[in-house]
């Protein structure tokens, strides 16, 4: 082969990076499960990639009463298995591995970012809406009822597919 | 020499032709006893001529890459910003054909003008530049679309990832440079956004790892094909080292709440990876060049940088020593590092800073590398200015300070380019 080409096909790989980033979202999204979570938001803005909103969920923090005996350590890897409540879906345990689940769960992968005595938090990647430059600061004012729908694979990976005020999707034009 | 007359008539012809020049046409002849020899080797007004046409053409194309450049990161800079602006008017997917097909094209663009028909090879360069920035820009703006946390480091590294392997296949300068960034960047983001590392902690690794690139740079000399880059990796090493001087020469570095950059395994794993590297970049330098002057100093470069290194690990350490504890009447009595202890540290940074500083330019002269020469005098001078803010400007009436700092920085800066000036005129002589 002409030598020429050589520095066209080294092309590929960042080709090939992305296909496989885009491949793994779209495959969360195409088969995962959606699930609606309560959220609030916390403070929007980024400089490079636009605005957003931070999301903080009521499963980010885990109380003694579901760790039991369990312990945890700062940036360890967390499962958590969910199932719906009335209206939200709610962490009913948690363990260090992927846990088996019974057909009315679904499990979210996270990592612990603090570990106290009673409790840990734990992000699960959930954490960033972003939304249109300028409009971040209203939905910021909307604390109350305010919920995400999450789409959750069968790896127990998420993706925040949509934001609701008062069970509303919130839509931009 | 059985035909003489047609060999004299053959030189001749090679003469006309321009295959030889006047003066090797002469000793050739008189090698045969056919012309007598000629005196002195002079250059011919052709040749002189010659070599001023490739110094124009070699000035012009330089700039042409520098304008096609900056060209390419602007656009580069505007796609990004145009994806932070989280446009809703195209469909998601549409987005990211659209950009995906931008990055490819461009990218294609890029190979035809710089290896295909090489008529443009800085655009092209350019062109490869700003597809490896395009790549960056698609990476984020497909996170955007998914809600990928914002502080996600992992992005940063996939676009290294993507665009690394990039710089040494196309033989790109630009990208190199962008890939030692986005890694420098991940790092930074891993460090700082997740295990909560303050910027003291992560200049002691940035100064790690400049002393880490410099070494990388010694090593891409052995290999032909990859010479080319040890200037950039030595260059860009250099940076992280003296900005790194600089930082731990500033008060405010100190004062920051302690961390704990030990308590993870990333930075801990990192941190020893750094100081093997470190090491082994300083025995490199040394083996490579026991028995050259700017090989030696080279060496002490190193070694003062590693010292640095050396003296900031420790502190991070024992950091609870330093400190005294100070009561407000609004407050809470706290503890902030003591006055002897910073002035301590000044003192140390700001020489070593000088010491490297000095150590860049010598190093740049003997070995000609003019980035070095203005590395080194720039750092000089943030260190000169430096000392001034915080010794005269501290103990003179405000107005008299900045107008002494005003005379004292243009006097300088004239001596400094003026001096700039004449040792890259001797560098370009002694080439």
């Amino acid at each position: 082969m002409n030598k020429k080409y050589v520095p066209l096909l080294f092309g590929l790989v960042p080709a090939i990076v992305l296909l496989l980033f885009l491949g793994s979202k779209l495959y969360t999204v195409s088969t995962g499960e959606e699930i609606l979570l309560d959220t609030a938001p916390v403070d929007p803005r980024d400089l490079f990639r636009g605005d957003y909103v931070i999301l903080s969920y009521s499963i980010s923090t885990i109380d003694n009463e579901t760790l039991g005996d369990m312990q945890f350590e700062r940036q360890e890897n967390i499962y958590a298995s969910l199932s719906k409540k009335e209206k939200f879906w709610t962490v009913d345990s948690v363990s260090k591995t992927k846990p088996s689940l019974n057909e009315n769960q679904v499990c979210l992968k996270g990592e612990i970012i603090q570990s106290r005595s009673n409790r840990v938090s734990a992000t699960w990647g959930i954490e960033s809406y972003f939304v249109p430059e300028g409009e971040g600061r209203p939905i910021e004012r909307s604390r109350q009822n305010l919920s995400v729908i999450v789409v959750v694979d069968s790896s127990c990976n998420a993706i925040v597919k949509d934001l609701l005020i008062n069970d509303t999707i919130v839509k931009f034009d | 020499m059985s035909n003489t007359p047609d060999f004299k008539k053959e030189v001749n012809s090679w003469k006309k032709e321009g295959i030889i020049e006047d003066y090797q046409a002469e000793r050739i002849l008189a090698k045969y006893d056919l012309a007598k020899a000629p005196k002195t080797p002079k250059k011919t007004q052709k040749v002189e001529y010659e070599a001023e046409e490739d110094h124009h053409h070699h000035r012009s194309s330089k700039t042409i890459a520098v304008i096609s450049t900056l060209g390419a990161i602007l656009v580069g800079i505007g796609v990004i910003l145009f994806v932070a602006s989280n446009w809703r008017a195209i469909p998601d997917f549409a987005k990211i054909i659209l950009l995906f097909g931008t990055t490819s094209a461009t990218y294609f663009a890029g190979w035809k003008l710089k290896f295909d028909k090489p008529n443009y090879p800085a655009v092209g360069e350019s062109l490869l530049l700003l597809a490896s920035l395009f790549v960056g820009a698609t990476i984020f703006l497909t996170a955007q679309i998914y809600n990928v946390p914002a502080n996600s480091s992992f992005l940063i590294l996939l676009w290294f990832l993507a665009i690394a392997p990039l710089s040494y296949a196309l033989s790109s300068n630009p990208i190199l440079v962008i890939s030692i960034l986005t890694f420098a960047g991940w790092m930074r983001a891993e460090l700082g956004g997740y295990f909560n590392a303050n910027f003291f902690s992560t200049m002691l690794i940035f100064l790690a790892f400049g002393i880490s690139l410099y070494g990388a740079g010694q090593l891409h000399k052995m290999f032909e094909k990859f010479a080319k880059f040890s200037i950039i990796y030595q260059t860009v090493g250099l940076i992280y080292i003296l900005f790194s001087f600089f930082f731990f020469s500033l008060e405010i570095g100190y004062r920051m709440p302690s961390t704990d950059l030990f308590g993870s395994f990333f930075a801990s794993a990192i941190f020893a990876i750094f100081v093997i590297t470190s090491i082994g970049s300083i025995v490199g330098v040394l083996v490579s060049n026991r028995s050259k002057k700017a090989g030696m100093y080279e060496f002490l470069l190193l070694l003062v940088s590693f010292f640095g290194f050396a003296v900031i690990t420790v502190v991070s350490f024992l950091k609870d020593n330093f400190m005294s504890e100070v009561t407000s009447p609004y407050r809470n009595s706290y503890l902030q590092p003591s006055e002897g202890f910073l002035t301590s540290m000044f003192i140390l940074f700001t020489l070593l800073l000088f010491v490297v500083a000095i150590g860049t330019i010598l190093v740049g002269y003997y070995k000609g590398i003019t980035p070095f020469v203005n590395i080194g005098i720039f750092f000089f001078v943030i260190g000169l200015a430096h000392i001034y803010l915080n010794t005269a400007y501290r103990f003179l009436p405000r107005s008299i300070a900045l107008i002494l700092g005003g005379i004292f920085l243009i006097a300088g800066a004239v001596y400094l380019e003026k001096k700039r000036r004449e040792l890259i005129r001797n560098m370009d002589a002694n080439e």
